[in-house]
Parts: structure tokens; C-alpha cells; sequence
């Protein structure tokens, strides 16, 4: 009895959370530009729109994707030898260090954005694609970083020692056997970085430059300036990614959300 | 006032387990014992009366009334949880409190009734402390005096002691009893320790594999068991397969193996194969053969002799027969029989008890 | 690579030589641009080169101009108003998900975070595709004969946008915490006779505190520092101390007092965290896990 009232007010809390983007699907898929639900139709002018806009296949593609997977790689790399160093070298030094590695994510967002912002022009630098990599770095590292410690510190150096004692030497062992037992935290890390970056429309927002304009901040600008349904593709086109990426790093490499 | 009455109860599981019908009754005062291995169904029944599981089919009624269709916070039944459950963010004094306050009592009478419960376990005093400043055992008790200071009609233990280790579980043994006896409080008691239920129990209902094997008192478990499995699960045995050679009037004759055996026991309804029982006790050994002629007399060699301190088991060896398990007080004679011993192995007819072979119970 | 090998003081060397890349990032551009911000706060601001090397203390006393302060309350208001409002949703979700059986837990926690990771842009365009002056809910109200009315532009609409986006910041923290209370403890208090809602207030609630406590520190200061959702879901009349930073740094260009409550928020949200650490250490200390 109670368990099916829990049931029906979780189902209705959940619709309330997935509401905006199901209707921005839907309504990317709208014939007419009137944004009725449920649309009238189905219809792929809004796509072809997408894809005939310069701006925003620029954003997509050219831009957002192309920063986000560098960030993704760059951070992965730089947060995968940090955990290394927390985990397996700093032993009791460690607390600072990791402290310093979650100010970022306690940090609010806009004010990173402002104040890089504020100093890029004190450094005098145009808007550029490292500018907001970096941006983004700061962002994305904490997360490689907290993966990648959980994941060392859950695996098992018995088996580093096992293969030592077979004949390795440390880096071998490490190498051939913590690497592939640490695989997905790696990718997870790997994972959030990317859609961590591609998401981001807080720092973006400050450091972007007429040449890094992302798909967010463009469709942040479209909606202020012109709201057409072209931004429901583009939308429905960037839920979908990140969608997929999810789903993937949570089915083929066992993603565990923490808080 | 506490009467239980549980008819026909069915619980079906999706992975299509059954537990059921299971029926059986406890009188007010009663102290009933749920005994068999896990997975036998016992807490499940357990967790039916509590209201925890809802049943698929069959009834539960307390003095006449059926309390299935109610849910577990309403139901006038106490549960004393396997893990204690105690509230950890609470006092002792307010976990044996909780009841009482949810029930609005005022709050002299709360603070006499939480006495007077933690008194009847022995903590009177302990109100202040937070559970995991206390024992295993404390804890325990707190969790019995939670249930009694509402005074329910039933009692339900789910192997309240399992978690203690030996010394303290046989302590809280004879406490359980002495209070169980002084409060005449309806219990149910659910273990799978044979042990704990005959020491407890009025009656005890074994279970295995969902279904209900035998209800009767301690002595009527032990010594008339009516299924092989009450046999095998309630002290040791020797369990022989035989076939009926005669019955009549001045008794049974069974063959088992190359043995003959006359037995005091009925026949299972019109078997001709049954499962004999002789509990090693049973067993009388002797040097030479002694006189009487209504006994069984066996020639036995001794095959081993297991030294257990107070008792002494002796494995013996039949020509052509099956192997027994004797078990002894060990005296000064008997401990040094050496394998290869000559001895008469002598069963009275009453010991040699008869059960169907497979699980159908003997109808009475 | 004999340096894995190592003595202790060789071993802190190597680990200090990995963590320097990530460490040297943050530092660069992390918390050198935030203490510039800390400087540019008390230089004064001019129009012609944005800021003079002369300490003022003018961009804090700005503050306590009516208006700034409106705007300041206003971004109180919303942040503790989003935080309750996700306190109120995210238990029963969080209750649901700590009881869900495995098979299933996977797929709703996907659906949970999907949102999550998907710009908050997106999710706020959906809003506006419902509740704008064009939206959904309008046109089902003119065509029955009704006019249109403006839902947007106020604070509930922010706080609607808000609490979507952050509701799982509440949830995730919630369930942990929840998953950690056995189910014989709710068991026993059913048993003792507590009611559903007797058994939230009297058991759950206290003994998932520290899960509350944690998910409504991540919404608070979360939602404190929003753009976003109040620029496009709030327009001109809600205007939070974001909006403000945003406007100062990119339209008026007073990056000094941009800077000033830039440094407002930051300590805003430090007091929070501190709060915060302070009252899981009592708690801790009263269960007795400290």
C-alpha cells in the first residue's frame, strides 16, 4: 500500500525532473515552429536546420567536441598521475594535497569563469582554445583525479607483489597488472571530463571568444536572440551524446555514481 | 488472551520457493518453538504473523481474530530481531520508551513502564547509555524489554541468540525461560538450534523445505518421531533402511541389512519398506549376552571407539549388516574396548522406531 | 624507475614530482586568478582603464546600497528556497533508490544523472518551451479562452528551474546515507507501531541527518552562484548576485566591484562549508562514530 503511493510520488518526481529535456526532444521533432506538445507531427526540419547552420555545426563539432575531448585526454593524463602520486607516494602528506584537488568543485562555477576571465586580460591573451581548455581542465582534473584515487586505493597490491614476486619489477607490475585492473576508473574519469567540459556553460560563458564559441553558449545566445526549434535539435543532438557516453562507461566499464 | 492460530498459511515467492500450508496453534502461555535448517521457511511464517511479509494464502488469528489483513504497525505483536535492531540515535531509555511515546502515553507512566521493563531484564539503571556502549547480550535484553514494556499479546523471537557466543547463549537460555514462565506470555520462538528448542520449548514445530514435518511436544519430537527427517534433525541416530518381514499382534519384524529386529511401533499405513530408527542411546552393550528373551540380542564387533569426555561413541560392526553408532557413558570397563571386541548389542523392541521411508508423515 | 623502490623521503619526491603537473594547473589557474580577484576587489575602479592601483573600500560599501542588498536577499531567498524545495523531493527518491533492488537501482540512477551531466541550458530551454509567454502551458490556456499568463520572470519559476537542475545533488548524498540504516531498524519501529510518518520523523530523519546535511550544502552553493536559470527564467526582475557578476565583468566593466562580490559569494559559500563541518563533526560526535 504504501510501497505503490512511494512509487507513484517517485514516478511523478522523476517526470518532473526528465519534463524539460523529453520536451525539448519532442518538440525538436516538431513540424511547426509553435512549440506544441504533443507535437503535431514528426519531422526532421529542425535537424536539417541544425545542420544547415554554420554557427552551430561550428559549435558542435568544431568547437565544443573538439575542446571537450582534448580537455578529456589532457585531464585524464595530468589526473591519472596525480592519483598515482596521492595513492601510492604521499601516503600521510596526502590530506592537503587532496583538499587542494577538491577546491575546484567547491568553488562556484561563474566565479572561475570570472576570474579567469579577468585574468586573461590581465595576461593580455586573446580568447583562444587553450584559454578555455585550461578553463575546463580545472574543472575536469578533480574528477579524473577522485576516480582514479578510488580505484587505486580499491585495488588489491597483492597482486602487484604476486607478479613481482614472478619476476617483475615495480613498473612492470604496475604497468601490466594495476593498469588494467584500474581501467574503469580511468575511462569514468575520462568520461566526466569530456561531458564535464562539453556541458560547461559557466565558464564558457566568460572565456569564450567569438572563435571558442561552444554549443552551450550558443544555444544560451539563440535563446535570447532567436528561438526556433533549431535548438531543440541541437539540444536533443547533445543529450543524445552525452546519453551514450553514459550509458556506455555504466554498462561496458561498471560506472558506479558516487556523490 | 494470547491465543495464535495459524491456518493454512501459503507465502509463494517469485522465484517460485513455496513456504506452505503451514498450520499450527499456541495457547496463552504457550512457549512454541519454530525449529528446522535454513531456508526451511520458519522466519518466513515468522515474518507472516509479524505482518512484514503479506501472505498469499491462509489466515493468521489471535484470540479468534484474523490479524493478516493488518499492517505491522498495527498488530498487538512484539518482535525481538536477530540483530537486536536497536535505534542507534537513541537512549536505552527511549528505545524501550519508543512504543509508549508513539502511543502518547503520559509520561510518568512511560517512565515507570521503561523501569519496570528494563527492570524484568536486568538493566534497571542502564537508561541513560546509547546501544553501542553495551554487550551483545545487554543489547539483547534491551530489545526484549522495547517489546514487553508495550505488553503484546504475542511474543516473537526471530534466533534472538544466534549472535551470542556459547557461554552467554546458554545463560540467556534459562533467563528467556525463567521469564517467559514468569510473564505467561505467548511465545514463538524461531532457531535452528535442536538444543535451545527442546531446553524452551512446550511444543515445537519442525519445518523443512516450507512445509511443517512434526508438532508435539520436546519428549514427543525426540522420542516418537514420525519422518526421517525429524529423526535425522533432532539428535543423532542410526537410520537403517528394512524391509516389513511380519506384523501382528505381539508386534513387527523388520529386516534390515542381515539383521531381523522386533519392534513395539505401528507400521506406517501399508508400507511394506520403512526406515528404521535406533537412537545410539538406545543401544545397550555388554561383554557377555544377558538373559531376557523379549530383547533384540545382536553380535557385534567393535569397529571404533570415539573418546568425547562424557560420553563415549562406539562404532560397531554387524556380519553382513549394517554399521551402528552406540553412544555410552564412559566408565572405566567400556574405555578400553579395542577394535576387533566382541560384544551383544541389545535394543528393547520400544527403541526400534518405524518411519516411512521418504518424507510422508505417519498418520496418528 | 627504481625511484617506486625508494626510501620514504625518495618516495614523497616522486609523488610530489606526479602531482605537480595537476597541482601546477590549479595554481595557475585556479588560485592565482581567484587571489586577483581578492586584489582587484579593493582597487578602485575607473572608466577609461578599468582599474586604478589605489585601495578603496568603495565596491564593499556598494553593497549596502538597497538595491545591491535586494539582490543579495534575493539570491539568499532562492538558494534556501531551492534547498528545501529539494529536500522535500529528494527523500522520497532517495528512500526509494537506498531500498531498490540491484537489478533496477542501475537504471534509475542512470535516469537520475543523465540530467545531471546534459548543460544546464538545455534544461532550462525546456522550461521555457513549458512555462514561456509562447510555451506550452500558455497556448493550452488561450486556446481554452483563457489569456496568457506570464509564469516566467519570478521567483518560483527560478526556483522550479533550480531545483530540477540540482534535485540529484540531494538525492545522491541522501541515499548513501539512508543505505547505511538497516531495514530491521525500520522494522522494529513498525513493529513498535510507528505510522509511515512517524517512522520518517522519528528514525529516518535522524539517522540520515549527516546525507541532508551534506546534499543541502552542495544545492545551497550551488544555487547561490547561479547565472543561467535566473538570466533566462528570471529576466530583469529576479536577479541574482550572478547575473551581477556577469553584467559588471562584461557589460559595465567594473571589474573591481565585479571582483568585490565575486569575494561576497566566495565567503558566502565558505561560511556555508565551514557550517557544514562544524555540525558533521557534532554529529558524528552524538552517534558516536567521530
Amino acid at each position: 500500500m504504501r510501497g505503490r503511493a512511494l512509487f507513484a510520488v517517485v514516478v511523478a518526481i522523476y517526470l518532473f525532473l526528465l519534463a524539460p529535456l523529453l520536451i525539448v526532444v519532442a518538440v525538436s521533432f516538431d513540424p511547426t515552429d509553435a512549440f506544441r506538445f504533443p507535437p503535431p507531427g514528426v519531422s526532421l526540419r529542425w535537424y536539417a536546420a541544425f545542420f544547415a547552420s554554420d554557427t552551430f555545426v561550428r559549435a558542435f563539432f568544431q568547437v565544443s567536441l573538439v575542446i571537450a575531448a582534448a580537455v578529456s585526454i589532457v585531464a585524464t593524463v595530468i589526473g591519472g598521475l596525480a592519483a598515482v602520486g596521492l595513492v601510492r607516494f604521499l601516503g600521510r602528506r596526502r590530506g592537503l594535497v587532496d583538499t587542494l584537488f577538491l577546491t575546484p568543485i567547491v568553488v562556484p562555477e561563474i566565479l572561475l569563469g570570472a576570474a579567469l576571465f579577468l585574468y586573461y586580460s590581465r595576461l593580455k591573451w586573446e580568447t583562444s582554445v587553450a584559454g578555455l581548455v585550461l578553463g575546463h581542465l580545472v574543472i575536469a582534473i578533480p574528477y579524473v583525479v577522485r576516480t582514479v584515487s578510488a580505484g587505486l586505493t580499491g585495488a588489491d597490491r597483492s597482486l602487484e607483489e604476486a607478479a613481482m614476486s614472478l619476476g617483475a619489477t615495480r613498473a612492470q607490475a604496475f604497468a601490466k597488472v594495476t593498469l588494467p585492473l584500474i581501467r574503469s576508473s580511468v575511462v569514468s574519469g575520462a568520461v566526466f571530463a569530456f561531458i564535464v567540459s562539453f556541458s560547461d556553460i559557466n565558464i564558457a560563458l566568460f572565456v569564450a571568444g567569438p572563435q571558442t564559441v561552444t554549443l552551450p553558449v550558443h544555444i544560451f545566445s539563440q535563446i535570447v536572440w532567436q528561438p526556433d526549434p533549431t535548438i531543440a535539435a541541437a539540444s536533443t543532438l547533445q543529450i543524445l551524446l552525452i546519453a551514450v557516453l553514459l550509458a556506455v562507461a555504466q554498462r561496458v566499464f561498471r560506472l558506479r555514481v558516487t556523490a | 488472551m494470547g491465543d495464535l492460530e495459524v491456518r493454512a498459511l501459503v507465502k509463494r515467492f517469485s522465484d517460485s520457493a513455496v513456504v506452505g500450508p503451514v498450520s499450527f496453534t499456541a495457547a496463552d502461555g504457550e512457549f512454541l518453538s519454530l525449529l528446522g535448517p535454513s531456508g526451511c521457511g520458519k522466519t518466513t511464517t515468522l515474518r507472516c504473523i509479524a505482518g512484514f511479509e503479506m501472505a498469499s494464502a491462509g489466515d493468521v488469528l489471535v484470540d479468534g481474530r484474523s490479524i493478516a489483513g493488518l499492517p505491522p504497525h498495527r498488530r498487538d505483536v512484539g518482535l525481538v530481531f536477530q540483530n537486536y535492531a536497536l535505534f542507534p540515535h537513541l537512549t536505552v531509555g527511549d528505545n524501550v520508551a519508543f512504543g509508549l511515546r508513539l502511543r502518547r502515553r503520559p509520561a510518568p507512566e512511560i517512565a515507570r513502564r521503561v523501569h519496570d521493563a528494563l527492570s524484568l531484564v536486568d538493566l534497571a539503571g542502564l537508561e541513560a547509555r546509547y546501544p553501542r556502549q553495551l554487550s551483545g547480550g545487554q543489547q539483547q535484553r534491551v530489545a526484549l524489554a522495547r517489546c514487553l514494556a508495550l505488553e503484546p499479546s504475542l511474543l516473537l523471537l526471530d534466533e534472538p541468540l544466534s549472535n551470542l557466543d556459547l557461554k552467554l547463549r546458554l545463560q540467556m537460555r534459562t533467563e528467556l525461560k525463567k521469564l517467559q514462565r514468569r510473564l505467561g506470555k505467548t511465545t514463538v520462538y524461531v532457531t535452528h538450534d535442536q538444543g535451545e528448542a527442546l531446553a524452551l520449548s512446550d511444543r515445537i514445530v519442525v519445518m523443512s523445505r516450507g512445509h511443517v514435518e512434526q508438532i508435539g511436544t520436546p519428549r514427543e519430537i525426540y522420542e516418537s518421531p514420525r519422518t526421517r527427517f525429524v529423526a535425522d534433525f533432532i539428535g543423532a541416530s542410526n537410520l537403517l533402511a528394512g524391509a516389513i518381514v511380519s506384523a501382528g499382534a505381539a508386534g513387527v519384524i523388520v529386516r534390515a541389512g542381515a539383521l531381523e529386529l522386533r519392534s513395539t511401533d505401528r507400521t506406517p499405513a501399508g508400507a511394506t519398506s520403512v526406515t528404521v530408527l535406533i537412537r545410539p542411546e538406545r543401544i545397550r552393550l555388554a561383554a557377555a549376552p544377558p538373559q531376557g528373551t523379549d530383547v533384540n540380542r545382536l553380535a557385534v564387533r567393535v569397529a571404533d571407539v570415539v573418546y568425547l569426555g562424557e560420553d563415549l561413541q562406539v562404532m560397531l560392526e554387524l556380519d553382513g549388516g549394517p554399521t551402528l553408532s552406540a553412544s555410552l557413558k564412559a566408565t572405566s570397563a567400556e574405555k578400553d574396548w579395542t577394535p576387533g571386541t566382541a560384544l551383544t548389542a541389545c535394543i528393547a523392541p520400544d527403541d526400534v522406531r518405524l518411519l516411512p521411508v521418504g518424507s510422508e508423515a505417519v498418520t496418528p | 624507475m627504481n625511484a617506486m623502490n625508494a626510501t620514504p623521503a625518495n618516495a614523497r619526491f616522486f609523488g610530489a614530482v606526479l602531482v605537480a603537473p595537476g597541482l601546477g594547473i590549479l595554481t595557475l589557474f585556479l588560485f592565482v586568478p581567484l587571489a586577483l580577484i581578492v586584489g582587484l576587489s579593493v582597487l578602485t575602479y575607473s572608466p577609461t582603464k578599468i582599474w586604478l592601483p589605489v585601495l578603496t573600500a568603495v565596491n564593499y560599501e556598494k553593497f549596502f546600497h538597497p538595491y545591491y542588498l535586494g539582490v543579495m536577499w534575493t539570491t539568499i531567498k532562492i538558494g534556501l528556497l531551492t534547498t528545501a524545495t529539494c529536500a522535500v523531493l529528494g527523500f522520497p527518491v532517495a528512500y526509494f533508490l537506498a531500498r531498490a533492488p540491484a537489478r533496477w537501482l542501475g537504471v534509475w540512477l542512470f535516469l537520475l544523472v543523465t540530467p545531471l551531466m546534459v548543460s544546464s541550458v538545455i534544461r532550462i530551454f525546456g522550461w521555457l518551451v513549458l512555462l514561456g509567454r509562447r510555451g506550452l502551458v500558455n497556448a493550452t490556456l488561450e486556446a481554452a479562452g483563457f489569456g496568457g499568463v506570464d509564469l516566467l520572470h519570478n521567483v518560483p519559476a527560478v526556483v522550479i528551474g533550480l531545483t530540477e537542475l540540482l534535485l540529484p545533488f540531494m538525492v545522491l548524498p541522501l541515499m548513501a546515507a539512508i543505505e547505511t540504516i538497516p531495514r530491521s531498524v525500520e522494522e522494529a519501529a513498525r513493529n513498535l507501531g510507528a505510522s509511515s510518518l512517524q517512522l520518517f520523523w522519528r528514525v529516518l530523519l535522524p539517522l540520515s541527518l549527516p546525507g541532508l546535511v551534506s546534499g543541502s550544502l552542495l544545492v545551497y552553493t550551488v544555487a547561490i552562484s547561479a547565472l543561467v536559470t535566473p538570466a533566462l527564467m528570471g529576466g530583469r526582475k529576479v536577479r541574482m548576485l550572478g547575473n551581477l557578476v556577469y553584467d559588471e565583468v562584461l557589460t559595465s566593466m567594473n571589474w573591481p566591484f565585479a571582483a568585490s562580490i565575486s569575494v561576497v559569494l566566495l565567503i558566502v559559500t565558505a561560511a556555508v562549508m565551514l557550517g557544514y563541518l562544524r555540525t558533521m563533526r557534532g554529529l558524528a560526535r552524538r552517534s558516536g562514530q567521530a
